[in-house]
């Protein structure tokens, strides 16, 4: 299992783009997607080697389907504001679930490149929930240069430290 | 053998996965409705100060048939009354915006002066004509105490960088008072019982 998961092949721009326009959004985004990622990688702990790989799919999507809907009900119970303003970005994180275990994030060799994709992936959403609460760049093509400088920024840096 | 004890796994989860989910949405359903009701009344606190009505106007549909208007679509309309009187009425009217339909609850005083407008649903651009959609909007606002003759013939400020939703938030406006003003009477019968 070498496939390396990062920011590519994760479904994670979306949500990225989406939901940071402003800082409560983001980090209630971020707080319901860890959860759901982290129940849906125990639950599956326990069944993937139960089942052969065509129903691992199946399985895969059943329970990171399940898991949203839930997540969904119970906002829609008990937030509903905040449900409406997540909208569909809710749903995605069952696409993002889907992802990343076909790109075998859930492995258990992967820990460190689990943490470093966690990381990222929370420092993002909560830089930019905090550089887009002001007026212009909280439009969509704002966000999206903000994002593009700063993976560059973060790419600069990596390939900096790395060659001193 | 093995491969069929998967496939009993499988079917498991899935049904397990949907009775939860079912049950979840019968336990919460009582919860969500109440969700959506006080979210309806806050809508209504933000359009109608509290002192203007003392009934339930969302339980009190007009019996006004959905019908086009010069650039929008009344969609129906609700009755506010104060001690028994009607003192407003409430019209919803969709218009087309930039990104798609607006919808308005639009409140207007039985002298036909405009009491405060409430954005329920649109898809404008987030941050320029999204802003309609923020309560105490001030552009919104300044449409406050306007009747059907200050609106023919005065300009109006439009949103900068949002002329589109703008012109149609105006123009329904627009037409719900000119609606008001020409069925104003059947608008406001007295209602034999409340």
């Amino acid at each position: 299992m070498t496939r390396a998961v990062g920011l590519a092949n994760a479904s994670m721009l979306a949500p990225l783009l989406g939901v940071t326009d402003t800082l409560p959004k983001a980090l209630s985004f971020l707080a319901l997607s860890a959860l759901i990622v982290t129940l849906y990688g125990l639950a599956m702990r326990a069944l993937r080697s139960r089942l052969s790989a065509p129903l691992r799919l199946g399985a895969s999507l059943t329970v990171a389907a399940t898991l949203v809907s839930c997540a969904q009900l119970l906002l829609q119970a008990f937030a509903l504001p905040m449900y409406q303003q997540l909208g569909i970005y809710l749903a995605l994180i069952s696409v993002q679930c889907v992802v990343l275990e076909h790109n075998a994030f859930f492995e258990t060799d992967q820990r460190k490149a689990q943490l470093r994709l966690v990381a990222l992936f929370a420092a993002l959403m909560i830089i930019l929930g905090l550089l887009r609460a002001t007026a212009a760049t909280q439009l969509m093509p704002a966000g999206f240069i903000l994002l593009g400088l700063l993976l560059a920024g973060l790419q600069a840096w990596a390939h900096f430290s790395q060659s001193r | 053998m093995k491969s069929s004890r998967g496939v009993l796994l499988a079917l498991l989860i899935a049904i397990g996965g949907g009775t939860l989910v079912l049950t979840l949405q019968h336990l919460t359903a009582d919860h969500a409705a109440r969700q959506v009701q006080a979210l309806q009344r806050q809508a209504l606190r933000d359009l109608l100060p509290a002192d203007r009505y003392d009934n339930q106007p969302l339980d009190h549909p007009l019996t006004i048939a959905p019908q086009p208007l010069a650039e929008s679509q009344l969609q129906g309309g609700y009755r506010v009354t104060l001690s028994g009187q009607p003192s407003a009425v409430l019209l919803r009217l969709t218009t087309s915006g930039y990104a798609g339909p607006i919808e308005l609850l639009i409140a207007i005083d039985r002298d036909g002066k405009l009491l405060g407008i409430k954005t329920l649903a649109q898809s404008e651009t987030p941050s320029l004509g999204g802003h309609i959609s923020e309560p105490g909007n001030p552009w919104l606002a300044s449409f406050k105490g306007r009747s059907r003759t200050d609106m023919q013939g005065s300009t109006f400020d439009q949103i900068a960088g949002a002329t589109l939703t703008s012109r149609a938030v105006i123009s329904a406006v627009h037409d719900a008072l000119r609606y008001f003003d020409e069925h104003r009477s059947s608008l406001l019968e007295p209602v034999a019982h409340d």
